[in-house]
């Protein structure tokens, strides 16, 4: 069930909800740990299946973020179901919740009571905005946090507000991810102290380092990036230009030697040394100039002709790509960076693993479990008494 | 908690983005990172905008605690130091030891991360990458700006940093493993394979095209969403339409909406930015709401379950409650310059965040100092010898 990856032996007690936990336990048992993920049963209440959109009536969003894991249904609000956690928990290595401040320890899941009975666990806990400060109760979605962090604030027209990124996973998927780092290295300092730890990841901190390149250049200089259009604020030409055939291309020049193989790729080798743009800081203190130039060069010729262009000099260059397009792309398929899963809803096509190792490979090896599926085995495997199966599941 | 990577040596023969925002993450947690710069050093170096003293702050962002050596061959000493080597595909050092494969060969022991534009195989395998290609090819363009339009970019750098997350996981996993093992490996990350593993939830979703509506997906469809304009600027909102029959249309001032002919839409979706109806209800809210400061509104929505957060910008955010709650900025000490911000590390082991490092290294500032570590300048440069 755990697949190959660098995490092979590691057990982790995954006591997460909607997106951000799922998605770091997701990676981990990619990587190959054991991840048992909680759900509370059906016949409990579970809302997970209304969240839209859905796939054949499941949550599109609980079969994408629960791939790699094996699945019980377990009622925390039972004093049977609470036991049956601390049991398995305790076997543990890796404790994940994401529950509002206080309720793990309600529970008595805390960090406290679950280290007097497993003194290496590591034990993870995200919240939004910290466990105290103004927000601390405040709920924490991605669209909010893209609100508060100043995500959008960076990005959107030139001149224009900002505009939030439409797709509201990403800043969810970006704490799952700080948390999956964590976790892993609480456990290479267990490897090697003996000691667990107590992590606390949150999604504000998150949403910042992963704004380590305009946030963090703002600390630094004072300087705040604006909404402007498809243009990096740190380097030119790095933006978007319209083609004879009315398509886009994406161009990125980021070091000296891409100047100078633009330049060839535009047969414009004369601009390489022209001191209006002979650096970036140049082209940065003269890209209007600049922008005027190159618009009226790509406009010459269509899409096809810059992307072969693009190539043959090595300019970083792209266009803007739909689902279908992506679906058939022998890039993406070469490389595994789409999978399809036979999960028990449909079979679905999903995101695979971002990494690639050459000697542990990690996968996306198991569909998504059904709620409680994995309920009897685990149950052997840990030890735990199938003392009264109507309340513990 | 010691650092967690506390004794762990790192080179890094990366620039831009991704590989030194991976090195600089490492350095966080504690190890000991040595960037390899050759010529004018890191192209970051070139960026804008500056510091006073006329560094990049980019660079400065990006490079934190780690030391900087300039050197313009391969010493294959660096690479029996270190127990993780960074590469990219566009330093200036990509090939040396041969490579990542070159590189595994020659110490068995480390873990080498490569990171590309778009993976190591297939026929972009090997073509230089960058974030808006990375973010156009991935479909991420999709969910910003108008439909058809032309493209929006995400705040800058944002598939090199989702990439640079994705290595920090792979590095630990593979030293985490060679603990036991005692050998390393090589560990691929692409900017474009962790972009799509980042919109994973569109992707299931669409696979049953029959339902393609939903928040996470009719994103390539809608206008831009930038929130609703309040007298203390830009936010976003959300509360249940049920909230205007129980009062909230009186005090926002406006018993009248009742009789818009989308009174009936309205009432069932609310103020609801993930509503497929937010662009044709979107007018009937955007005057009453500016007549509130976000606090106010805060306040009025509260009773009904409503929420408004301000859309805060960079120095909003710095100032906000929220970020000193979680102590979200640190400051540090950059050569040259004096006191310096920068954002702080992302995890908080047993409730304290790492440490703070030290500044971002000035071009070849630990040369000397780096080659005595390794027993002496002779021999740096295997073709200066000859």
């Amino acid at each position: 069930m755990a697949g190959t990856g660098p995490l092979r032996g590691i057990r982790v007690f995954d006591m997460t909800v909607f997106m951000v936990g799922p998605w770091a336990s997701m990676h981990l048992g990619a990587l190959g740990a054991d991840v048992i993920h909680v759900e509370r049963p059906l016949s409990a209440g579970s809302g997970i299946p209304e969240i839209p959109p859905q796939v054949n009536g499941m949550s599109a969003g609980y079969i994408a973020w629960n791939m790699n894991k094996r699945g019980i249904a377990l009622d925390l609000k039972s004093e049977a179901g609470r036991r049956r956690a601390v049991q398995i928990a305790g076997q543990c290595d890796v404790f994940l919740v994401n529950m509002r401040t206080g309720v793990a320890e309600r529970l008595g899941l805390g960090y406290d009571e679950l280290k007097a009975i497993n003194p290496g666990l590591v034990y993870c806990s995200i919240t939004g905005w910290g466990r105290t400060g103004p927000l601390a109760d405040e709920p924490a979605t991605d669209v909010v946090v893209q609100a508060v962090s100043g995500f959008w604030s960076a990005a959107g027209a030139e001149g224009a507000a900002g505009e939030f990124h439409r797709h509201y996973t990403q800043l969810d998927a970006t704490t799952g991810n700080a948390a999956a780092q964590a976790v892993l290295m609480g456990l290479l300092a267990r490897r090697r102290t003996g000691r667990g730890t107590r992590i606390d990841i949150t999604m504000l901190q998150s949403a910042a380092g992963v704004q380590a390149l305009p946030l963090g250049s703002y600390l630094a200089t004072g300087q705040s990036p604006q909404p402007s259009g498809s243009a990096s604020g740190v380097a030119a030409p790095d933006e978007a230009f319209g083609c004879r055939d009315g398509r886009y291309v994406g161009v990125s020049v980021r070091t000296p030697g891409q100047w100078t193989s633009f330049c060839a790729a535009l047969g414009k080798p004369e601009w390489e040394a022209d001191p209006r743009f002979a650096t970036n800081a140049d082209r940065m203190a003269n890209r209007a100039e600049l922008r005027a130039l190159l618009t009226a060069e790509f406009a010459a010729y269509p899409l096809d002709y810059w992307l072969l262009q693009s190539r043959r000099h090595r300019v970083p260059a792209a266009h803007p790509r739909g689902f279908e397009e992506i679906r058939r792309d022998v890039q993406v398929r070469d490389n595994g960076y789409l999978v399809e899963m036979e999960t028990p809803w449909a079979r679905v096509t999903t995101g695979g693993p971002p990494w690639r190792f050459s000697r542990t490979p990690a996968a996306w090896h198991s569909p998504t479990p059904g709620i409680g599926q994995h309920d009897a085995d685990v149950d052997t495997e840990f030890g735990v008494a199938a003392s009264d199966p109507a309340v513990l599941r | 908690m010691t650092a967690p990577l506390h004794g762990t040596t790192v080179l890094e023969l990366a620039e831009g983005v991704a590989g030194p925002y991976l090195g600089e993450q490492l350095a966080m947690a504690g190890a000991d990172v040595v960037k390899v710069e050759t010529g004018a050093g890191d192209c970051s170096r070139g960026w804008v905008p500056l510091l006073d003293a006329g560094l990049s702050g980019p660079f400065v962002a990006l490079n934190q605690g780690k030391r900087s050596i300039r050197a313009d061959a391969a010493d294959p000493r660096l690479i029996a130091w270190a127990d993780v080597v960074i590469t990219d595909d566009t330093h200036p050092g990509a090939g040396w030891f041969g490579g990542p494969q070159g590189i595994g060969a020659a110490n068995p022991r480390v873990v080498c991360c490569s990171i590309s534009g778009y993976g190591p195989d297939g026929p972009a395998g090997g073509e230089a990458g960058g974030d808006l290609p990375a973010e156009m090819a991935s479909g991420a363009s999709a969910s910003m700006g108008e439909p058809g339009g032309p493209p929006v970019r995400m705040p800058d750098g944002y598939p090199s940093a989702v990439a640079a997350d994705y290595a920090v996981q792979a590095v630990v996993a593979a030293l985490l493993e060679r603990e036991t093992s005692g050998l390393g490996q090589l560990v691929d990350v692409s900017l474009l394979g962790a972009m799509i593993t980042m919109r994973s939830t569109l992707w299931v979703a669409h696979s049953d095209p029959d339902e393609w509506w939903g928040f996470h997906l009719d994103n390539a469809v809608k206008r831009p969403y930038r929130g609703h304009r309040t007298a203390s600027g830009q936010a976003y909102i959300s509360v249940g339409g049920q909230a205007f029959d129980d009062g909230l249309a009186d005090r926002l001032g406006i018993p009248e909406i009742g009789d818009d002919l989308r009174w009936p839409l309205a009432r069932a979706e609310g103020i609801n930015p993930g509503s497929r109806h937010t662009d044709e209800l979107a007018d009937l809210w955007v005057e009453p709401l500016s007549r509130f400061t976000v606090d106010e509104l805060r306040d009025l929505l509260a009773p009904y379950g409503g929420q408004v957060q301000p859309a805060n910008t960079y120095p909003e955010l710095v100032e906000s409650p929220a970020a000193q709650a979680v102590g979200l900025v640190r400051e540090f000490d950059q050569p040259g310059v004096g006191r310096v911000r920068g954002i702080a590390a992302h995890w908080e082991f047993d409730g304290a965040k790492p440490p703070p490092l030290g500044g971002a290294p000035l071009l070849g500032e630990h040369t000397e100092q780096v080659l005595a570590e390794l027993g002496g300048p002779t021999g740096t440069a295997p073709d200066e010898e000859g």
